[in-house]
């Protein structure tokens, strides 16, 4: 299926809140971005910089402490062939914000529009509900239309579609290896042909040999079914195989986006640069690793100015006063012709005429 | 199917465990079991030895027999529904008066369990709910406190308000032996159940707060687990997730802990019992005690221990039936 | 039903693992006091512990000595006689005040030994493992299994049958005896978690003695749940210590709160309205016993997190059902 272009999700200035005893912290701090039908967005950071926050915000799955705080996520639905209206509350066939669903709104929008793939499968399984009983209520709730007969045979499309024997339907999850379990929960997802796949470290749980594996699969069902994924993971070297487009956050802010070859070739982004050196290569020579030195800020206390400067080896005085405007850069040429946006003072051309000492970075033009 | 052998095994190790006490105890006391009733009997009028040996023959007491062989002999009656002769209800046969008792200590036992524990649950449910409300800052430390209180105690203080006080309920035996006579008839029924009331909602208010704590924490953890997230990022209604993905998993904790506190349960209705002079195996015990009937006393014992061993089974067999995990051989 | 507050399968957050020091001994002592429920519960123990102490300074009447004599023996509460006078014509008040004396030192022993036996058992069967483990197991669930009260009715029964002097050692001991493998089988439980961890395998590979293994690094971690248990067998000792001496098996001739319950019931104190002979006692020891609940009820709270609502929460929550951006 050849993979459609159009904008669905919308991100717009997103900021997300956890209430706490020292007052609210930012864990996401006015993020927007876009995803188009079909595409795999990366989302990549260590651990606190709001990816995950991020993404569950999208999801509207926050809890307590955490709380949305602003901005909107317009959703752009796909007008569907052949579903019939029961009568409950259809999405509108232009934007929707997300944020402003009602329930029953919400409810509708669920799984059937959005699903989410949790990190650890043996977790997101109930331990006393069968394989196919998680998958079935899912189809019950949605597809009421649906006889048992179509719902049995969709399970059992559902599963021989991510390599499941249909033997297995009845078994409890921790019955299931843990390969299995990762692909049931993959299985479930995509029960009801959603637009957008949420995967928050799917495979990290896992050993490397099964991690390349559910990637195959997830990369070739994606291929078959044109969903879109929002792929959550700290490993950045996984994205740079998979996604079309990758989002680097750090401390709750967007500091990068670029399609996965030009973020390779050229990251722009200081903490990006230090993220892409901290894999050693299999071959090749051995050569010093650096990592990024220092740790990620406490969010309670952010540092004044840009978040990164304490850890940049780039940084210069109007780093630590100003923060960084995300920036839309134009395309490198040749490599996609995707837009670059970086948030990075080495980046804005007025902001380098005016400071004199400079270390030798390469940029742009 | 390995898993239920080992239990049902274990079990019978410690039904053996209570015999094998019931037999030891008493034999290590100084003195004679039988030897004030059979003084008394002494002085009534004659006793030929033979009387007095076939006396002793009933009482158990054989003491020119070594100790393994009355062990044997003891394990043997035991096995034939033999558990002697009463000393204090001369000549009732123990297991007669134990079959009498008995069938009242199960119906307020199993009544006030089935109340508690289906009453308990579903407040611990609805209770984690509303975490942070008022009910919920409340009602768990009063529900604590009122479990601290002894149960007789709360009996007593339930007798003295309502039955006596306020004449609500009445204060003891277990029907209106005055005016109703025993059978299957609905005045009988009607009597019972009036009569039961009281001890019931003594023995209710006593286990509550266990029932209801234990499952709203059980409950407040996994609202947190993944899973139930994943139930809602399915968009499954609200009650669903509730009940099959919250509560399914919650109860479990909830069984366990029963079973633990069987004993207890145990313990309280007895002396509820005695409080309310309800003729069940805890009042019969009692009596036993105070008045040395030593083979009435063993008696009682035998048959708590059973009931308690064969509802920990049962529970455990529940539990079995509720958690997949455990059926799969990982006991 | 008793409370069982911590399940076993539930993990305790230890407290900080550091070695015992005066310091850390008192910091901790703060750390609980400062939740509302331990404070409270503790205040109230406090209270009934130093009345029990200064028992001879509360009252000029010793508790046995009958002060009312006459026809009727049995006064109620009066400017004289706080609490009443019993159907002996003792003085309630003293009785109820050096009775506190008796039934909080029994209790108090049999708790305090049997908390011994359970770190004992529980840790030990739990580190070694292996034969001991099934063993101590297998008499740890046997213990479970047998019913406690009636067990303890039988043993303190035939105490007292034969005569054995010095009745309040014999039910503490009874007690003591009966009481342990509930809290046993909930610290093995614990350690065998703990036992995985890696300051263990440290200990170990340092060569340190098992012995010195499970007392001093992994019984400090414990401290949350060994005072969940202590402070919960003392609540079941309390009362089935109470329950026997209200059943008689006890000294009935020595003023305990539990002995005090006996002869009102032998009196017939509830229908013939006589409420002081069983009142006042009773609500000491609902007070006393509902307090160490409470106690228990605040070490939860601290030792496991999820369940302690912070109040920045309850802001949270208010705000949500405010602002529409809210958690589906």
């Amino acid at each position: 299926m050849e993979e459609n272009r159009d904008l669905l999700l919308d991100v717009q200035n997103v900021s997300v809140v956890y209430d706490s005893a020292d007052g609210e912290v930012y864990a996401v701090n006015d993020v927007s971005f876009t995803l188009r039908r079909g595409e795999i967005l990366g989302l990549a950071g260590e651990s606190g910089s709001g990816k995950s926050t991020l993404a569950y915000a999208i999801a509207r799955l926050l809890r307590p402490p955490a709380r949305v705080t602003g901005g909107r996520v317009l959703y752009y639905p796909r007008a569907r062939a052949g579903e019939r209206d029961n009568g409950r509350a259809s999405l509108r066939a232009n934007d929707v914000d997300i944020f402003a669903f009602s329930k029953r709104e919400l409810r509708a929008f669920r799984w059937s529009e959005l699903a989410v793939v949790f990190q650890s499968a043996m977790n997101a399984l109930n331990p006393v509900a069968t394989f196919e009983a998680q998958m079935l209520d899912v189809m019950r709730a949605h597809r009421p239309e649906m006889s048992r007969e179509q719902q049995r045979a969709r399970m059992v499309e559902l599963a021989r579609l991510v390599g499941i024997a249909p033997e297995r339907l009845k078994s409890y999850p921790h019955e299931l290896s843990g390969g299995m379990r990762q692909r049931a929960v993959i299985a479930i997802a995509l029960a009801l042909s959603p637009e957008i796949i949420i995967m928050d470290e799917p495979t990290t749980a896992l050993d490397v040999v099964i991690q390349r594996d559910i990637l195959t699969e997830l990369m070739r069902l994606r291929r078959q079914l044109g969903f879109a994924v929002i792929f959550i993971t700290h490993d950045l070297s996984l994205l740079l195989e998979v996604a079309d487009e990758i989002i680097i956050m750090y401390a709750g802010r967007m500091v990068e986006k670029a399609g996965r070859k030009a973020l390779y070739r050229h990251p722009l982004h200081p903490y990006t640069d230090g993220l892409l050196h901290s894999f050693p290569t299999l071959e090749g020579p051995l050569v010093r690793m650096s990592g990024i030195p220092g740790a990620p800020p406490d969010l309670r206390e952010v540092p004044p100015g840009c978040v990164f400067h304490p850890r940049c080896s780039q940084a210069w005085g109007r780093c630590q006063r100003e923060r960084p405007i995300l920036r839309s850069l134009p395309a490198q040429g040749g490599e996609d012709a995707a837009e670059r946006r970086v948030a990075c003072h080495l980046y804005d051309t007025d902001a380098r005429r005016q400071e004199p000492a400079l270390s030798s970075q390469g940029g742009e033009a | 199917m390995r898993y239920f052998l080992r239990r049902l095994g274990f079990y019978l190790v410690a039904l053996w465990a209570a015999v094998t006490f019931n037999f030891i105890i008493p034999r290590l006391m100084p003195g004679d079991p039988t030897t004030t009733f059979l003084a008394k009997l002494r002085g009534q009028g004659h006793l030929t030895p033979a009387t007095l040996a076939a006396l002793q023959a009933d009482f158990g007491v054989t003491p020119n027999v070594p100790i393994w062989q009355q062990y044997l002999n003891y394990l043997g009656a035991i096995l034939h529904g033999d558990l002697g002769i009463s000393s204090s209800q001369f000549p009732s046969k123990v297991s007669t008066i134990l079959g009498e008792s008995l069938p009242w200590t199960i119906g307020l036992v199993g009544a006030s369990i089935v109340l508690s524990a289906v009453l308990g649950t579903i407040i611990g449910a609805l209770l984690s709910w509303r975490r942070g409300s008022w009910y919920d800052t409340v009602v768990p430390p009063l529900l604590t406190f009122l479990s601290a209180i002894p149960y007789f105690w709360m009996a007593l203080a339930l007798v003295y308000i309502f039955a006596l006080g306020l004449g609500w309920f009445p204060p003891d035996s277990p029907y209106d032996i005055f005016n109703v006579t025993p059978g299957w008839n609905v005045d009988y029924i009607l009597s019972v159940l009036q009569h039961a009331l009281l001890p019931v909602i003594t023995l209710v208010i006593g286990s509550l707060g266990g029932w209801v704590l234990t499952m709203r924490n059980a409950m407040i953890t996994t609202l947190s687990e993944d899973y139930v997230l994943m139930a809602e990022a399915k968009g499954l209604p609200e009650r669903q997730i509730m009940t099959n993905y919250a509560a399914r998993n919650a109860i479990l904790p909830s069984i366990t802990s029963f079973s633990i506190s069987l004993g207890l349960i145990v313990g309280g209705a007895l002396l509820t019992e005695i409080v309310f002079n309800y003729p069940g195996i805890g009042f019969a015990l009692f009596n036993a005690v105070a008045q040395n009937d030593y083979a009435l006393v063993e008696g009682c014992f035998l048959v708590i221990a059973l009931t308690v061993l064969l509802a920990n089974f049962l529970s455990e067999l529940v539990y079995t039936f509720l958690d997949p995990r455990v059926r799969h051989g990982r006991g | 039903m008793q409370i069982t507050n911590i399940t076993h399968q539930e993990e305790i957050v230890p407290l900080a693992p550091e070695k015992k020091s005066a310091g850390r001994v008192g910091r901790t002592l703060r750390f609980f006091l400062s939740n509302p429920k331990i404070a409270v519960g503790f205040g109230v123990v406090l209270f009934f512990v130093l009345i029990a102490i200064a028992a001879p300074l509360l009252t000029p009447y010793a508790p046995d000595a009958r002060v009312v004599r006459g026809l009727q023996p049995s006064q109620p509460p009066s400017s004289a006689h706080f609490f009443g006078t019993t159907d002996l014509g003792q003085d309630m008040f003293s009785q109820v005040v050096y009775g506190a004396r008796v039934t909080l030192l029994i209790a108090f022993v049999a708790a305090f030994g049997s908390t011994a036996l359970q770190v004992i058992f529980g840790l030990t069967s739990a580190y070694l493992g292996g034969l001991v483990d099934d063993l101590l197991s297998l008499i740890i669930n046997v213990g479970l299994v047998l019913p406690g009260l009636p067990l303890t009715i039988v043993l303190a029964s035939l105490a007292s049958a034969a005569n054995v002097n010095k009745n309040e050692l014999v039910i503490a001991l009874v007690l003591l005896f009966t009481s342990w493998q509930y809290g046993a089988r909930v610290l093995r439980a614990q350690t065998l978690s703990l036992k995985e961890r890696e300051f263990v395998a440290a200990a170990r590979a340092v060569g340190e003695s098992a012995w010195r293994i499970i007392f001093v690094e992994i019984l400090p971690n414990e401290l949350a749940l060994v005072a969940s248990t202590f402070v919960g067998t003392f609540v079941y000792v309390m009362g089935a210590e109470i329950a026997l001496e209200f059943l008689g098996l006890g000294d009935p001739s020595q003023a305990s709160w539990g002995s005090i319950l006996y002869w009102a019931q032998n009196d017939a104190a509830l229908p013939s309205g006589q409420w002081w002979l069983f009142v006042p006692a009773g609500l000491c020891i609902a007070l006393f016993c509902g307090s160490l609940a409470f106690i228990n009820f605040g070490i939860d709270e601290i030792a496991n997190p999820r369940l302690h609502i912070e109040k920045p929460m309850k802001k949270a929550l208010k705000a949500l059902r405010k602002t529409k951006e809210a958690v589906a």
